[in-house]
């Protein structure tokens, strides 16, 4: 506002719309002062005050008729004072109108509050500068809002700074607005040239991709973005990378996007770490499970020897008598020594694979034959057992993303836990059956006994460890088939069957179906 | 010695392991033939001459059972058990059960063969003295009524005179029976006569 009366025409204008008893009322003006918050006055060459507004006279606690001749330093802090006396001297000097910001504590509450003044030259009819017109506004709340914005965009800087996570601002264009301190070091970026550039361009190709791939994405649909990629670090290894990205909405338009990033290093260590030391615990469950199942399994080795031993003789017997030699027996032995061979051949392999210190390793599994591979570690024990293992498996199931050895000792487990079960109820004609059955959601594989079934205390979740009702073992089997149940997606439940046995589902969802079934 | 006409049936429910078996006793010149449980064999065992060799561990009934099952039916058959890993009391029970031996899996050629051996032999004895005894049977058989009462009295050791007073007929009529019994059974002296009835009394003495 600049209040020079000579450059506007104020002299020349009326009040049209008002009565002309209004418009022509001399304390027209002076109400219409009155009524507005800001605090006007009028001082006169001398530098003492003719007029105070009722804000004004409210301000410093005066009435009218105390302004009259009074100078600004009387009521103003010292501290206003010089720069009061300076602006006018200037206003009054060179007839041109100035604006003053100024602080101050107000004495009365203690606070610091500001106030923006405009101080216009008033000039005589002949264009004299004759006094001072001043209007003062307070913008204490102002200020104050402007001070808090100020404080919380530094402490917001300092965290973004702070953070380990690396923060960018892009635009549109996908240019760098702005990035955090971790943002540029991890990079080996320079700030300076960063900023206003794309800084993807370095990038190896399948990086450089996700991330253009990701920013369109954000900025052309609004939704956030979550994904991982690979950066290449100083010595050339690949670090892993998390990011997050976020749409920079302004009045409803994208106007950019906002990435934090993370190194997951250390995290995928660890986890390598702790899948690791699962793979060590499934190793050693594995081998325990094989030293419980060394008597069937000497046997089972033993077989093939004792078969191929058998028929060696036999042609030596045949080859040493002095009699004429039936070729055709001695062709048939020797194929039946090579069968029998690779039949021992299987079995070691198969004892090897299960004794084996693998992690996991997913592949396509048919479940049908998971269950006949399973069966054949334990169909020694049943039939010591006087067990009748019995299968009742479904056509058509789907070819499942498995860990094949790890899922065996799942099944070994329960069947073994089901001939057991048998054995401790003493039943006239102990059987064990595992059915295979496939739904839209589960492929299941169900293992029930009629043996002693479950006795289990309310509140006891035998699929945790430690929980066991045998005399032997320590009650960590079901809880290791449970952990390798559920590092597939699916769940074991269990319940007692009509025969009074113990029925154990393990339920594996079809969306971890391998990609090789149709 | 043993005849060609014996058998030695393998019993084992592992058709890798019975036909093996059957190869091996094939080449040691012995007539064999596999059955894939005791209740084949059961089945199909019509008493001809010859041994066992079954395994004790098998679906359905057991290497033990079967010998048991056999001596309920009146098979004297001789058994070899054969068992991968012995327990002291399945050995006990199927020695005292009459199981010519146990063969530990995986055996050496020679305890097969000399448990063959013995089987077989062990079953000609058998079969011998059990035709001996259906002969001294069926010599005694066709005693009347009247010879066989003098035939008891003479194994008692009763003199004639005894036995008419006894009898309440004559001495001659006696002697006459006398005569007929030896002559039925074959016997010339007091002595003979006594040893066929002891044989056919005796429980089988090998």
């Amino acid at each position: 506002m600049h209040l020079d009366y000579r450059q506007s025409d104020a002299a020349e204008r009326t009040f049209p719309g008002l009565a002309s008893e209004v418009a022509g009322n001399p304390h027209l003006l002076i109400d219409i002062l009155d009524t507005i918050y800001d605090r006007v006055f009028i001082k006169d060459a001398d530098g003492r005050l003719v007029f105070g507004n009722r804000a004004f006279l409210r301000t410093f606690g005066l009435t009218a008729d105390q302004v009259v001749g009074r100078e600004l330093r009387e009521f103003l802090p010292a501290s206003m004072i010089e720069s009061c006396q300076a602006a006018e001297a200037s206003v009054l000097r060179k007839g041109e109108s100035t604006c003053l910001e100024t602080n101050w504590i107000d004495p009365r509450s203690g606070q610091q509050r500001w106030s923006e003044t405009h101080k216009a030259p008033l000039r005589d009819a002949d264009g004299n500068v004759i006094g001072v017109v001043g209007v003062s506004r307070d913008i204490t709340s102002h200020r104050q809002t402007e001070e808090e914005l100020s404080r919380q965009k530094t402490l917001l800087e300092l965290i973004v700074e702070t953070v380990p996570d690396w923060i960018d601002v892009k635009d549109r264009e996908r240019r760098v607005v702005l990035g955090n301190r971790a943002f540029y070091e991890q990079q080996g970026l320079d700030p300076e040239q960063t900023v206003g550039t794309d800084p993807t361009g370095d990038l190896p190709d399948e990086t450089r991709t996700i991330a253009i791939a990701s920013d369109t994405s954000v900025l052309e649909t609004g939704a956030t973005a979550i994904g991982e990629m690979t950066l290449p670090g100083p010595n050339g290894e690949d670090i892993p990378i998390e990011f997050r990205k976020l749409p920079l909405i302004v009045d409803g338009e994208i106007t950019g996007l906002v990435a934090v990033s993370r190194d997951l290093t250390e995290w995928k260590q660890s986890e390598e770490q702790s899948k690791r030391n699962e793979a060590l615990l499934l190793h050693a469950s594995r081998l325990s499970s094989l030293g419980e199942l060394s008597a069937g399994i000497a046997h089972e080795v033993n077989q093939p020897l004792f078969t191929i031993l058998n028929y060696a003789k036999a042609i030596e017997n045949t080859l040493n008598a002095n009699e004429l030699v039936d070729i055709d027996s001695i062709r048939n032995w020797v194929s039946q020594i090579r069968s029998e061979a690779e039949r021992g051949g299987q079995i070691t392999r198969r004892l090897k694979s299960f004794a084996k210190p693998a992690e996991s390793n997913r592949s396509a599994v048919d479940a049908n034959r998971l269950v006949l591979e399973s069966m054949e570690f334990v169909k020694i024990e049943a039939r010591d057992s006087g067990v009748t293992l019995e299968t009742d498996l479904a056509d058509n199931l789907p070819v499942m993303d498995l860990d094949r050895i790890q899922m065996q000792q799942v099944l070994i487990n329960l069947i073994k836990n089901g001939i057991e079960a048998c054995e401790a109820s003493q039943s006239q004609e102990p059987r064990l059956l595992v059915t295979t059955q496939s739904s839209s959601d589960t492929l299941d594989v169900i293992v029930a006994d009629n043996g002693q079934g479950l006795n289990v205390s309310d509140g006891v979740n035998i699929l945790e460890p430690f929980q066991t009702t045998k005399h032997e073992g320590v009650g960590l089997g079901l809880a290791i088939s449970n952990t390798i149940v559920q590092s597939h997606q699916g769940e074991i439940t269990y319940q007692t069957n009509q025969w009074g046995g113990a029925t154990f589902c393990v339920s594996l969802p079809v969306t971890i179906r391998s990609d090789t079934s149709q | 010695m043993t005849s060609n006409s014996s058998t030695v049936f393998v019993v084992d429910d592992e058709v890798q392991a019975r036909d093996s078996v059957c190869a091996l006793v094939q080449s040691m010149n012995f007539p064999s033939r596999g059955f894939e449980s005791g209740e084949q064999f059961m089945q199909q065992y019509d008493g001809s001459p010859g041994c066992i060799v079954s395994d004790y561990r098998m679906a359905g009934m057991n290497g033990l059972e079967l010998q048991q099952k056999l001596a309920d039916q009146g098979h004297e058959i001789p058994v070899i058990i054969v068992t991968a890993y012995a327990r002291t009391a399945v050995t006990v029970q199927a020695i005292q059960n009459g199981a010519v031996t146990m063969l530990d899996k995986p055996y050496s050629e020679d305890d097969l063969w000399g448990a063959i051996r013995e089987g077989l032999t062990l079953d000609e004895r058998l079969r011998a003295a059990k035709e001996e005894r259906a002969d001294i049977d069926s010599r005694i058989a066709s005693l009347n009524e009247k010879e066989r009462q003098v035939l008891d009295l003479i194994v008692a050791g009763q003199p004639n005179k005894a036995m008419a007073n006894k009898l309440d007929v004559s001495l001659r009529t006696i002697e006459n029976r006398r005569r007929t019994v030896f002559s039925k059974l074959g016997a010339q002296t007091v002595a003979e006569l006594v040893a066929l009835v002891l044989k056919q009394q005796a429980v089988l003495a090998v």
